[in-house]
Order: structure tokens, then C-alpha cells, then sequence
């Protein structure tokens, strides 16, 4: 018995040994790999929105935390929201961890409904971190006299939202699943035209927001809209009252497919390089964003931009995005049919 | 106006005084005035490029430096529309009309300084109009929703009927071909992906820039390369004279000058409405309004390059106007401008209209100062540059034709922009050949797309109520009437209908019918696999459809019916007076031999640079274009080769890799020799 534990603890230290030689010899090797060298990040955005913004943010602030500090020159592929760059980081890039990329926080959703677009495996990226996570909310106007999901069940109202994007999404599922009688207008080319509208009368309310793209316009304080909903798997600190989208199901299915559609956002602004990096270099870029995420320097940068930061880290992402994958087919393909999907 | 505004836009002016941000402005100024040279890279590039540079400036600062760089992008690119009949930007494609036969006929000079004087005119009254109406900008707007922006939509198409002089029916045809085009990609009511092939490059749609620089650019370097010329040919070049002819003839013509401007500050601020369609608006809008257009224009009237000169420097200052006051961008540029208010703790929206009123006022300011400044060097140089004229294409050609490619690549950065270049060349060098109009191509691309966004939401919100809105009535009216006007002169040239029955004959067919069989045959097919859509998706595109192949069949017949009468009337000597709405080219003094072996060798040239380009890169690529070209068509000495190949290497190298950050697709020479990537674009 003593024997075993002395065999036990033996083995421990040697292994503890290696634990603590191992990273030391993987940082030198890292290092060397990196040095000189530069990093390109595909952004697959153009340039000026919020991917963009937080994507050039980690680039400008990663280098220092990377074993032998290699220049991130940030390259913009926009295109088919995003998925031509996350195609291009799947496929093409080369997987040597000289290629960092963000793109849609939705992918691996579209790949649950079976996309048949996508020919990316998402699980397969090798998730960095996230910068910020945010929720969705779906917001009325102050004076629609929809101030609560129960006024939208009672009365019928025609909610701003552009095609194929979550701002019809998520009242076309909510008409659906709860029993709201949103009357969804799509055709508005973007987020902004939605809000002219809203303002002007045209519509009541719109469809989905970004909340932290809300809070600068001090609408919510000023009492100028009303927080419906908000998604996303737990509830923003600054709304504690705004019920979630998926406690409003009204069946354990329901809730699972409201589950699904709510976990992108904790996806936030993915930053990922791509599949088969070497787990050294892949660890490395990690324990850099960790590094980075808590560096006052990075900090102070970010609040100047008015970004957000509410970090992910990369464990976590590959966490949430092989739970999304792994969502049973049944309830994907039910989301898919109710919301469609691109074929 | 009251106190409170005059003494904010007096401290917005003194805060501009300070030197660190006029020499901001100044170095927005340079990069613009650039951007608008290059083909196809104009504001939007240009706000991506400098964006990073603004985070430490203070707003003030940033703003100058962004406005003053998207102000004269419209000063510049009249240079190579008059020069070399290539659009620096979008917004200069109108300038070609009348801009490239001045500068054929050696009055370079002239057609510039005229579009300086006019731009810079342009540029003021439209920083004036937004001066003046800030104060009232939001109540004004609310009451502008999507009915009536779908009303202007469709008063802006009404201008199809004009910009298609004598042949209404095929302008009708071109510009339903252009809807249909940008209907292309995934649409915004149902998110169906609509005619996308099955590639991500088409989700977003067509991107303008290779179709403008397709349908305009490489059919006029088309010619150059047949021709074998100097652009002004034999020609004397007028230099000082010409440029204060240009002077005055912008004075002559003030209020032509000041009436675009202000329409383009209008239409500029209707999002989604932007330069590529404002400068043919003006255009139109000139041609109906100025006394004896229909004779010149198009034929190098000095009006024609005044009016979208002064309507696309105004455009900037209208765009700002849903930027500022609702944070509705009015242009993809001022989309990029809006994340500068973020950064800047800004808030589009009421606190610009009395908090920050300064800051609103530096724009306004900025943009006049850019203005100013833009016009004033261009003054400087248009001397020089309108004796680019008279070199020979061997020199100019090889140069812009490198980047009219890399200006057509950086709009998506995909070799989808390369293929929608050549095949918009190939289009727009058939309708030029076979006196198609190319304007209402264009026209219906943009229009089109507003006016599907805004019918579907004006239908679905409102019913049919919204026609009863006022303001939608007299915009609609006012369409009408620029419609009717061509439409009724039109069928009384002809003797209405009794004198179009009687030159109605047997049928004869000529080999340029053919290309009114590949237009019905391709809308036919793209509205085979419309049919299949869900109604939100398929119900605009079917509409479209059916009108363009009901007129393209009526225009056939019109054509094949009446060649009979009209072809004894030529040969008896009464031709009729036409007025072809483009530029035209003369190719009699060539043998067609000679001709089409050209044309041959310049396509050669076309995919000769895009297979190296996919070979080693498409940097390697413009040293390798540029020798090649120049040693074999021209035999020119290999210093003057040398030269060139390195200074626009060097440009594109630090212009497109190092600046705009381009990610370059990969090669196969990358792919056989991983250890050559550390070479651009490789």
C-alpha cells in the first residue's frame, strides 16, 4: 500500500517535472517559430464594424503577449457574411498558426440546421478567445404601447427587421414558439435604417440588437424604447429584469431550440485560427489572449474606443461551439424549417 | 438662424485654425485627391485606409482628416475620365460623355479646368446646403419614410428615358438587365439567395466597381490599344488658353453649376443613392434643361462635363446629412464615419444638433475647406496633366490597365471581381459597338435595388395607403414629367402612330440582332429559376422580367420591321437626327483585319495578366505586364521599361499590400514554393 503511494507520488513528481519543463521548452519553441515572423487576421467584415473594430483592438495588443512577439497585420475579406473569410481560413489558409480570423458568431448554428453552404466544420478551429459577449435584445419604441411580451401576445405590431438575419429571426420564432403577433417588415438594408424607422413611426420596434451597440445611444435610460427580450444564455448585468428568450418556451423542446438560437451571443467577436495548428502554438495564442484580455495597456485602449470587454476565453468558445454542433439533429433541423436556411 | 448656430459654426471655424488639424485636412486632402486618380478605389478605400490613423486624434481632428479625404475623391476623378475615358470613381462616369471627346479633340485642358471650377462650385453649395439646414435636419426627415424614398427611387429611373437619347426601348431594356443584375445575392426581405451559382462571391450582390470599370473603362482602352494612338491624336493640345475657357464656361453657366450641386446634395442623402447614379442624374437633368443639349452633348459639350462635376462633390455633404442627424449612413463611406462618432463617444442623432453643434459644424467646414483645397491643386497640375494627352498608349496604356485590374480586385478581393471585369468589358465594348445606351445599365443596377426595398416595405407596412402620402404624389408626378417629355417628342419625330405604322415593313435581320436574342435568352433564364422562389423573393424579379422581355420584343421588332424604310431613307441621304447617348468610336480609316487582330491581342494582354496573376501574383505581375507590353507593342527603350515597371510596382506594393491591406488569393507558384510567400501576393 505504501509502496503504491510512494509510486504514486514518485510518479507525481516526475510528471510534475515534465508539467513544469514541458511549457518552458514549448514557449522556446514558440518563440522561435514566431519571431520575425507576421501574422495575418482575416477580418470577414469590411472594415468599420464592430468585428472589425474588436478584431484590429487584439491585433494591435496580442503581439506583445506572444511568445517571440510577431506583427498581426489585420486583412479585410469581407463577403457572404463572413463565410467566404471563415471558408477561406478553413480551407485555404495555411495551419501553421500564421492565420488568425473572426468571422459570424452564428456559424456553428448554421451548421447545426445543416447549411448547406458551409463546407467548414467548426469545431475544428482552433478558438483563441473572445473579446466581449453580449446579448441580443429585441426593443419597442416608447411610444408603440408594447412595453412588455405580454402586450405583444395581446396586440399585433409591425417590427422592423432585414431578411435572413437574426432580426427576423428571433420575432419570427417568438410569432411561433410564444404567441406574439409581430408583424415582421423585412427589407431594411441594415440595423441603422431600423432605428430611423422606428423613430420616424414606420415601425414599432426592431427585430434584434446588439445591446452594447444600444447602450451609447442612452435610449434605454432615457425611457425612449422597451427592452422586450433579451438572448443570449444568461442575463446582462445592466438588465436584470428583461426575461431571456429561452425562459419564455413553453415545452422542455421548445426550450432546447431556444437554447440553440440564444448561444452565438456568447460567442461574441470569435477570434480562431484554423484547423491543425500545433496544440503548442494554439496553447501559446491562448495564454496570450488570457494574458492580453487582463493587461491595462489593452484595457485603456478599448474603453477609449468605447469596446466592450467581457472576455471568452478560447477553452470556453471550443466549449460552447461543440455543444451548439452537438445539438440533436431533430430540434437543428425544426429550427432550421422555422427560421430557413440557406441550401 | 439664430444666435446660438452662427456662434457655433464661427467656434467650429476657429477650432479648424488650429495647425495640426488644417495640416490633417491637407494630408485628407492629398490621399483623396489620389484615390480619385486611381481607378477604382474612391472614398470608401479611403475611409478604411485612414480609420486606424484617426483613434488618437481628438474628433475634430479625425473628422477633418476623413471628410476632407472623401470631399475631393470627386475632384480627381475627372482626370482619368477625361484623359483616358476611364472613371476614376463611380461617380465619374457621366464626366466621359462629354470630358473624353474635349480631350480628343485636344481640349484636355478646357474639359478639366471646367470640371475643377465646377466641382469646387459643387462642393461649396453643397457644404452650404447642409450648413444651412442643419438646424431644421431632423423634424425635416422624420416625415421622410420609406414611401417617399422609394418615390425618389423612382423619379431617379424615370431618368433612364433621357439617358437613352434616341433608342428609348433599348434603354428600357438595358436598365431592366440592371435590375435584374442587382437583384443578384442574398435579398434583404426573405434572406433567399438569389441567381448566386452556388458561390459566396455573389451573396452580397454584384459589387459596382468591376461592372463601372467593365462597362466603361477597358472599352475605351479597348480603342486606345486598336487605335494605336495618343488620345488626342493629331490634335493641338490647349493648355493655358483652354484652362480660363474652362473657367468661364463654368461662370456662363452658373446656375447649371449650382443647380447640380444642390441636386446632389438631395439625392446624396438618400441612402444607398450614391455617386454612381447622382452623376448620370445630373447629367440627364442637364440635357433636358440646357437649350440645344440633344445636338451637342455627347459630342464634347463643355455642359456636360459642368453638370455631374458639380453634383458628385455635393454628394459627401448630403450624405452626412441621415449620418448626422439619425445615424443613417447615406453612403458606405459614411458607414465607416459612423464608427468615428462611436470611438469619439459621439451620438448621431439630436446631440449633434445642439450639444455638438461645433463638431457638426467642423464637417461642414472641413468639407468647404477640402473643397477649396482639392480644386486648387488639381488648378495647379491640370496644365501637366492635360499633356498626358498627347503621349503615346504604349505609356499609358500598361499603367492603367494595371489599375483598372487591382482597383477592380480590391472591391471584394476575389477573383469573382476579375471575371465580373471582363465580362461587364465584353458587355459594355458590344453596346457600345452596337449603339446600346450603357448609362440606364447603370441606372436600373442602382435604382433598382432601392426601389425593391422600398416598394417591399412601403407594401407590406402600409397597404397601398402610402400612395396617398403627399409628398410621394408630387414626386411621382414630377417623374411622370421627365418621362413624358422624351416619350411624347419622341413618337412626334416618328409622326405618332400613323407615321410609325407606315415604316413598318418585312422583317429584315442583320447580324447585331443577335444580341437582342442573348438579352431576351438570359433574362428568360434568370426568371426560370426565379419562378422557384417564395413570393417575397421571386415576386420583384419575375415584374422586372416580364417588362424587359415585353419591351426587348418590341424593340426587336421595332428594329427588324422598320430597317426596311430606314435603310432606303439613308441611302436616299435624309437621316434623321439621332442623338446616341454615348461616346462613339470610329474605326473607318482601320482594315477590320487589322481591327480584330488588335482587339484579339488586347484581350490577350486581359487574360495574359490575369493567368499570371494566378501564377506567381499579382504583384510580380505589374513589373512582368508592364515590360512585356511596352517591349512588344511599342519597343520602347528598357530604361523608360525599367523605370515604369518599378515606380508603379513600388505604388501598388505600398498602396494595396501595406496600406489597404489587401489579402491576395493564393498563387501556384506559392503553392509549389511555400518558401517564396515572404514575396507580396505570392
Amino acid at each position: 500500500m505504501q509502496q503504491k503511494i510512494l509510486k504514486g507520488a514518485t510518479l507525481a513528481a516526475v510528471f510534475g517535472l515534465g508539467w513544469s519543463a514541458a511549457p518552458a521548452q514549448a514557449d522556446e519553441a514558440v518563440a522561435e517559430f514566431y519571431s520575425g515572423k507576421s501574422i495575418e487576421m482575416i477580418i470577414g467584415y469590411s472594415a468599420g464594424g464592430g468585428y472589425d473594430q474588436y478584431a484590429r483592438l487584439v491585433a494591435r495588443h496580442l503581439p506583445k503577449h506572444l511568445p517571440g512577439n510577431p506583427d498581426i497585420i489585420p486583412r479585410n475579406m469581407p463577403g457572404a457574411s463572413s463565410r467566404l473569410a471563415a471558408e477561406y481560413v478553413y480551407n485555404v489558409a495555411p495551419q501553421d498558426g500564421t492565420v488568425l480570423a473572426t468571422a459570424d458568431q452564428s456559424l456553428s448554428v448554421a451548421q447545426a440546421m445543416g447549411d448547406a453552404s458551409l463546407t467548414l466544420d467548426a469545431s475544428q478551429f482552433g478558438y483563441v478567445g473572445s473579446p466581449v459577449m453580449q446579448n441580443n435584445v429585441l426593443i419597442t419604441w416608447h411610444t408603440s404601447g408594447i412595453e412588455t411580451v405580454e402586450d405583444a401576445k395581446a396586440n399585433p405590431a409591425p417590427i422592423g427587421a432585414t431578411g435572413g438575419s437574426t432580426s427576423s429571426q428571433y420575432p419570427t420564432l417568438m410569432n411561433e414558439l410564444i404567441g406574439t403577433q409581430f408583424d415582421i417588415i423585412t427589407g431594411y438594408p441594415g440595423g441603422n435604417d431600423i432605428n430611423f424607422a422606428m423613430e420616424a413611426g414606420e415601425v414599432d420596434g426592431r427585430g434584434s440588437v446588439n445591446w452594447a451597440s444600444l447602450v451609447p445611444l442612452g435610449w434605454y435610460e432615457e425611457g425612449l424604447i422597451n427592452v422586450l427580450v433579451q438572448i443570449g444564455l444568461q442575463r446582462e448585468p445592466d438588465l436584470p429584469d428583461v426575461p431571456l428568450l429561452m425562459e419564455l418556451a413553453e415545452s422542455d423542446e421548445d426550450e432546447r431550440l431556444l437554447r440553440l438560437i440564444s448561444s452565438p451571443t456568447t460567442v461574441g467577436r470569435p477570434v480562431f485560427t484554423t484547423p491543425n495548428v500545433p496544440p503548442e502554438r494554439l496553447e501559446a495564442l491562448r495564454a496570450a489572449f488570457d494574458a492580453m484580455v487582463e493587461d491595462p495597456e489593452f484595457l485603456e485602449a478599448a474603453a477609449n474606443e468605447g469596446l466592450a470587454i467581457q472576455p471568452v476565453s478560447g477553452a470556453e468558445l471550443q466549449q460552447i461551439v461543440d455543444d451548439i454542433i452537438a445539438t440533436p439533429p431533430a430540434i437543428a433541423a425544426r429550427l432550421g424549417e422555422l427560421i430557413g436556411v440557406a441550401d | 438662424m439664430d444666435a446660438s448656430i452662427l456662434g457655433a459654426a464661427g467656434e467650429a471655424f476657429s477650432l479648424l485654425l488650429d495647425p495640426f488639424r488644417l495640416m490633417m485636412l491637407g494630408a485628407g486632402v492629398l490621399m483623396g485627391l489620389f484615390l480619385g486618380l486611381v481607378p477604382g478605389i474612391g472614398g470608401l478605400a479611403g475611409m478604411a485606409l485612414l480609420l486606424p490613423f484617426t483613434f488618437t486624434m481628438d474628433p475634430y481632428t479625425a473628422f477633418a482628416m476623413l471628410l476632407g479625404m472623401a470631399a475631393v475623391v470627386g475632384t480627381s476623378d475627372t482626370i482619368p475620365a477625361v484623359m483616358f475615358g476611364v472613371p476614376g470613381t463611380a461617380g465619374a462616369q457621366a464626366t466621359i460623355m462629354d470630358g473624353n471627346p474635349m480631350a480628343k479633340r485636344g481640349e484636355a485642358g478646357r474639359a478639366l479646368s471646367a470640371a475643377f471650377t465646377a466641382s469646387l462650385i459643387g462642393g461649396l453649395v453643397g457644404a452650404l446646403i447642409l450648413a444651412l439646414t442643419i438646424p431644421i435636419l431632423r423634424p425635416l426627415m422624420l416625415h421622410i419614410g420609406s414611401p417617399e424614398l422609394l418615390a425618389f427611387s423612382v423619379l431617379g429611373i424615370t431618368m433612364v428615358a433621357v439617358l437613352s437619347g434616341s433608342a428609348p426601348m433599348r434603354g428600357i431594356v438595358a436598365a431592366g438587365l440592371g435590375v435584374m443584375l442587382s437583384m443578384i445575392g442574398a435579398d434583404p426581405q426573405t434572406g433567399t439567395l438569389r441567381w448566386t451559382m452556388g458561390t459566396f462571391y455573389l451573396w452580397d450582390g454584384l459589387p459596382i466597381v468591376p461592372m463601372v470599370l467593365g462597362l466603361f473603362a477597358l472599352p475605351e482602352l479597348a480603342d486606345l490599344a486598336i487605335r494605336r494612338r495618343s488620345i488626342a491624336g493629331d490634335s493641338n493640345i490647349d493648355t493655358r488658353s483652354g484652362m480660363w475657357t474652362g473657367f468661364k464656361d463654368v461662370i456662363a453657366n452658373k446656375w447649371l453649376t449650382v443647380r447640380c450641386g444642390a441636386l446632389g446634395a438631395g439625392l446624396g442623402a438618400i441612402p444607398g443613392m450614391g455617386s454612381a447614379v447622382v452623376d448620370w442624374i445630373a447629367y440627364g437633368h442637364a440635357l433636358q434643361s440646357v437649350k440645344g443639349a440633344g445636338k451637342t452633348f455627347g459630342k464634347g459639350d463643355v455642359r456636360g462635363v459642368i453638370a455631374p462635376e458639380s453634383a458628385n462633390n455635393s454628394i459627401t455633404a448630403g450624405a452626412l446629412v441621415p449620418t448626422i442627424a439619425f445615424g443613417v449612413p447615406g453612403s458606405a463611406a459614411m458607414a465607416i464615419l459612423l464608427s468615428v462618432f462611436l470611438i469619439h463617444g459621439l451620438v448621431p442623432g439630436p446631440e449633434m444638433l445642439n450639444d455638438n453643434l461645433s463638431v457638426t459644424y467642423t464637417m461642414v467646414w472641413s468639407i468647404a475647406i477640402a473643397n477649396i483645397l482639392g480644386a486648387g491643386i488639381c488648378f495647379l497640375f491640370s496644365g501637366q496633366l492635360a499633356k498626358i494627352a498627347i503621349l503615346r498608349y504604349t505609356l499609358i496604356l500598361p499603367a492603367v490597365l494595371t489599375f483598372v485590374y487591382i482597383g477592380a480586385f480590391q472591391a471584394s478581393r476575389n477573383w469573382g471581381d476579375l471575371y465580373a471585369l471582363l465580362a461587364f468589358g465584353v458587355l459594355g465594348w458590344t453596346m457600345k459597338q452596337l449603339r446600346w445606351p450603357r448609362p440606364p445599365l447603370i441606372l436600373g443596377f442602382v435604382l433598382g435595388a432601392l426601389i425593391e426595398r422600398y416598394l417591399f416595405i412601403s407594401v407590406t407596412r402600409y397597404g397601398l395607403d402610402w400612395l396617398a402620402r403627399p409628398m410621394v404624389m408630387i414626386l411621382l408626378f414630377a417623374g411622370f414629367l421627365v418621362l413624358a417629355g422624351p416619350v411624347l417628342r419622341h413618337l412626334r419625330d416618328h409622326g405618332w402612330f400613323h407615321g410609325i405604322a407606315r415604316k413598318i415593313g418585312m422583317p429584315r435581320f442583320r447580324a447585331r440582332d443577335l444580341f437582342y436574342v442573348l438579352v431576351f435568352g438570359l433574362i428568360a433564364y434568370m426568371m426560370s429559376i426565379a419562378a422557384g422562389w417564395s413570393w417575397g423573393a421571386r415576386v420583384g424579379p419575375l415584374t422586372v422580367g416580364w417588362v424587359t422581355l415585353t419591351v426587348c420584343a418590341l424593340s426587336f421588332a421595332n428594329q427588324t420591321l422598320t430597317r426596311g424604310f430606314s435603310e432606303t431613307q439613308s441611302k436616299d441621304g435624309e437621316l434623321p437626327a439621332e442623338l446616341h447617348m454615348d461616346t462613339t468610336t470610329d474605326y473607318s480609316d482601320l482594315p477590320l483585319g487589322v481591327v480584330l487582330q488588335r482587339a484579339l491581342a488586347f484581350i490577350g494582354y486581359l487574360f495574359g495578366f490575369m493567368a499570371s496573376m494566378a501564377v506567381i501574383g499579382l504583384i510580380p505581375t505589374v513589373p512582368l505586364f508592364i515590360a512585356v507590353f511596352m517591349w512588344f507593342e511599342g519597343r520602347e527603350n528598357w530604361k523608360l521599361i525599367l523605370g515604369q515597371a518599378l515606380v508603379l510596382t513600388v505604388a501598388v506594393y505600398v498602396v494595396f499590400d501595406r496600406l489597404l491591406g489587401i489579402p491576395w488569393p493564393r498563387t501556384l507558384l506559392g503553392q509549389w514554393f511555400p518558401h517564396l510567400s515572404f514575396l507580396p501576393s505570392v
